[in-house]
């Protein structure tokens, strides 16, 4: 490994060589030192032993003198002297220049290398000391070749005169070259001590270096690691995305993000396949494919940004199943980015987004945009209603809805019981309906007139079973939508006049209450064909008592609406009549002078003909032929309050569904009124609806009661 | 569309017992309930809906006639896993015939079995579920659809 390989350990590396390179020296230093020390000791040894030859050469010649003397066998003590001489001798030569020494004495096969004295006192001495030799050698040295046998006592004599002068100061030389030698010795180890206590230091101070340095710069590295470790996972428990990696065998990393975590569901991700992971949420195919732009990325001709587009989970409608059995729909967006090491992409960063509140959002938004163009209409006929007059209608449809959702519940299973229902939700429906169009309030008119068309189907089906409602179910579901955002978009509404509450409405209410019958009148005169004017005297708030707004408003609006599409005729046959092509309705209210109240609705239309109704029973099969023929006039004409009579030819909007007048009849007499009919062929109609004078309240608005109808042809 | 839609469920559920259990059902008339109301029986079998719609269908069952509709389809064994299961064959046959009538675009889960009270379903408050009266012999259920 290199040395700028190792980053951050660099430092420590060169530390610790540093003190293992020192460490080795000193080794190698003591080594030689103490090998140096060592020879030199042995030197030393054999300095002082050259101060002992001095003084044993002279006591062998002392004793080889008394051996001649006394005439002894000399071999013995001559060998002595010789050997002294000899070691001596060789030992001297060998620490001026050098050389191999017998350890114990000149015969000794083992020798030790002597090396030449270094130092310079120690030459001095050595020099001295062979000069003085010289001497010894000149003296002795034929004596001893001569051999023992040639030796006599005056050579000894003179031997010993000479050695006894000089042999002090020879002794002298040999204990002052061991006293330098040890002297050099005695240096040479104080140094290496020195050294030694030198390397020593420099160990400590390295191992300081290290511990307070290097120690500290690794403890703030770790600490500077652990703090972007925490960062790290900090980052990945708080992002908002689903952070992973992934390798080049498409496994996903040991790190990712919480939100991952949420988003599938599952924990265990570390070292899955992407496979795993998106398995139950993309086809086969799909997968194939990710995996093959994924590998695109790893490639590294590809160019990212071209391939992005390719990206087929850039959004994915996911469906996760609950334990409760619900499906919990999430819309994902995955991302691809390349990550490069050292220039080369080493792993694809997947970044998932859960884009399902914005998705949501915008698809919000845009059924609110489809809404709002619905509303439209809703809304500017909700912004011309006066309020309470709104709120009553919705009032009263919801209560028409949940009635009818309350029989549907209640339906016993037979052909007679589901038509008594189809009768009544006709009724109820119709009267929603009239409502609807009396307020201009185009989307409940045209649902339940769809309503209509389904019970008339229903009720021509030769078998009605219980499946033979769910399309009209179906369509009460959509008019309880309707009604419902209908109430949000008025309470939205009335919230924007609070906080404008400034603003003065343009009409007054009490005026308003009833003005919806003009506009219901001009409308159906328009979808008619018709021309008609609209006379309307005492309906107002002032004259129409609280309790009876809703009542006579359910009322005058039925009966003006029959005016016009049964009552008045078209222009031209009003023209043929001799009439005026502008037909009259009139709707007066008052008091009268028994207490009671009447609503009179009167037109100047063709009237009622009573073979006209009489065909239409027939037809209907109100009644049976037999029956028809013993019923008199007024009898045939109260045909025309029974449910499902109608004689308009054909069905439209505003008439022909056969119930009408058997809603009003309802309302007068559960309101215990009291209707009257009167009418002239060809010269009009005439409705009066008596309301008693001591008001009581009703709650049920869609129940059946007695019947209190009077006719009378005038 | 939305009325052909929720014909399919209830085919599925005619289809089950006229097929498997030999005696065919009658169809009430169905009604309106608020999506918080839930029309449960003793066993439940849920099947969630999501894609073009979203939502949830279940068949909800009183003990007794699944009992009798085990026996019917010749299971002597009248335990508490049976009549799980059995309700959750209902579920699985209306599932199954909804996966092929409605197309790709709707997402159809496999059933889920709850015994009791539905009280984990959570729907959105807005919408109302239409709960079709299933009358087999003299034993009734209910099959309720709940659709966004």
């Amino acid at each position: 490994m290199l040395l700028h390989d190792l980053g951050k350990y660099r430092g420590i590396v060169a530390a610790i060589t540093l003190f293992l390179v020192l460490d080795t020296c000193v080794l190698a230093l003591n080594y030689f030192v103490s090998k140096e020390i060592q020879q030199e000791t042995e030197s030393v040894n054999l300095a002082g032993r050259q101060g002992m030859l001095t003084q044993k050469l002279l006591k062998s010649l002392y004793e080889l003198q008394d051996d001649l003397a006394v005439n002894l066998d000399v071999t013995e003590n001559f060998q002595e002297f010789a050997d002294t001489f000899g070691l001596f001798d060789v030992t001297l030569v060998a620490l001026k220049e050098g050389g191999m020494v017998p350890v114990t004495d000149i015969n000794d096969t083992e020798m030790i290398e002597v090396k030449p004295v270094n130092s310079e006192a120690a030459m001095q001495s050595v020099d001295a000391g062979l000069q003085l030799w010289q001497q010894y050698r000149e003296i002795l040295g034929p004596i001893i070749s001569n051999g023992s046998k040639q030796v006599s006592l005056l050579d000894i004599h003179e031997s010993i005169a000479t050695v006894k002068e000089t042999n002090a100061t020879l002794l002298k030389f040999m204990n002052d070259l061991t006293r330098y030698m040890e002297q050099q010795a005695n240096e040479k180890t104080q140094m290496l001590q020195y050294v030694e206590a030198a390397a020593v230091l420099a160990a400590i101070l390295n191992f300081f270096v290290i511990m307070f340095i290097f120690v500290g710069r690794l403890k703030k590295n770790d600490e500077e690691l652990e703090l972007a470790q925490k960062e790290n996972s900090e980052i990945l428990s708080t992002v908002k995305e689903g952070l992973f990696l992934l390798d080049q065998e498409l496994i996903i990393g040991s790190q990712y993000s919480r939100e991952l975590v949420n988003i599938f569901g599952r924990e265990d991700l570390d070292g899955k396949k992407l496979a795993v992971l998106l398995k139950d949420m993309v086809s086969d195919s799909e997968l194939q494919l990710s995996e093959d732009y994924i590998g695109l990325l790893f490639k590294e001709h590809v160019n990212e940004n071209l391939i992005q587009s390719l990206n087929p989970l850039k959004q994915i409608e996911v469906n996760l199943l609950s334990s409760s059995g619900l499906f919990e729909t999430k819309y994902l967006s995955f991302q691809f980015n390349r990550v490069r090491v050292n220039k080369l992409v080493s792993h694809v960063l997947v970044t998932v987004m859960d884009r399902t509140i914005e998705v949501e959002l915008e698809r919000e938004l845009e059924e609110a945009k489809t809404k709002a163009k619905g509303e439209v209409d809703s809304l500017v006929s909700i912004l011309s209603i006066e309020k309470s007059a709104f709120i009553d209608f919705l009032d009263k449809a919801s209560d028409g809805i949940n009635l009818i959702n309350e029989e549907l519940k209640s339906s016993n299973q037979d052909h007679q019981a589901y038509m008594a229902k189809v009768v009544q939700f006709q009724r109820i429906i119709h009267s929603i309906k009239g409502d609807a169009a009396a307020l201009e309030v185009s989307p409940v008119e045209k649902k339940t007139h769809e309503m209509e068309d389904v019970l008339t189907e229903i009720k021509n089906s030769d078998e009605i079973s219980g499946n033979s409602f769910l399309p009209f179910t179906v369509k009460l579901d959509e008019l309880f939508s309707q009604i419902g955002s209908l109430r949000l978009l008025s309470e939205q509404i009335a919230n924007i006049n609070d906080q404008h509450s400034d603003i003065q409405p343009a009409a007054t209410p009490n005026m308003q209450s009833f003005s919806e019958i003009n506009t219901l009148v001009k409308r159906v005169a328009e979808d008619e064909n018709k021309m008609v004017n609209l006379v309307t005297q005492g309906l107002d708030s002032h004259h129409v008592p609280p309790a009876y707004i809703r009542k006579v408003r359910e009322v005058a609006v039925q009966l003006v609406r029959n005016a016009v599409v049964h009552g008045i005729e078209e222009p031209n046959k009003r023209v043929e009549l001799g009439k005026s092509p502008q037909g009259t309705v009139k709707a007066l209210f008052q008091q009268k002078e028994d207490g009671n109240y009447s609503l009179i609705i009167v037109d100047d239309g063709a009237g009622l003909s009573v073979n006209r109704i009489k065909r239409h029973a027939l037809k209907n099969d109100l009644v049976s032929e037999q029956d028809i023929e013993k019923m008199s006039n007024a009898e045939i004409l109260n045909l025309i309050f029974q449910p499902g009579f109608s004689t308009a030819s054909d069905v439209s909007m505003h008439a022909g569904r056969g119930v009408g007048l058997d809603v009003i009849k309802q309302s007068v007499v559960e309101a215990g009124g009291k209707m009257k009919l009167s009418y002239k062929q060809n010269k009009g109609c005439r409705f009066e609806i008596i309301l008693p004078g001591k008001i009581t309240t009703t709650t049920k608005t869609y129940n059946e009661t007695e019947q209190n109808i009077g006719v009378e042809q005038v | 569309m939305k009325e052909e839609q929720l014909q399919v469920f209830i085919e599925g559920t005619k289809y089950f017992f006229s097929t498997f259990a030999g005696q065919q059902v009658d169809v009430g008339v169905p009604y309106l309930v608020s999506s918080d109301t839930k029309v449960a029986f003793d066993y439940t079998g849920i099947i969630g809906i999501a894609g073009a719609r979203k939502g949830c269908v279940y068949f909800s069952a009183p003990g007794r006639l699944l009992a009798k509709l085990l026996q019917a389809l010749g299971e002597e064994d009248l335990e508490d896993d049976n009549l799980c299961d059995v309700v959750g064959e209902v579920a699985n046959t209306v599932s199954g015939n909804a996966r092929r009538d409605l197309g790709p675009e709707f997402v159809i889960s496999v059933p889920v079995i709850v015994k009791g009270q539905l009280e984990d379903i959570k729907l959105p408050r807005e919408i109302r579920s239409f709960v079709i009266p299933i009358t087999w012999g003299q034993d009734k259920a209910a099959l309720v659809i709940c659709l966004e």
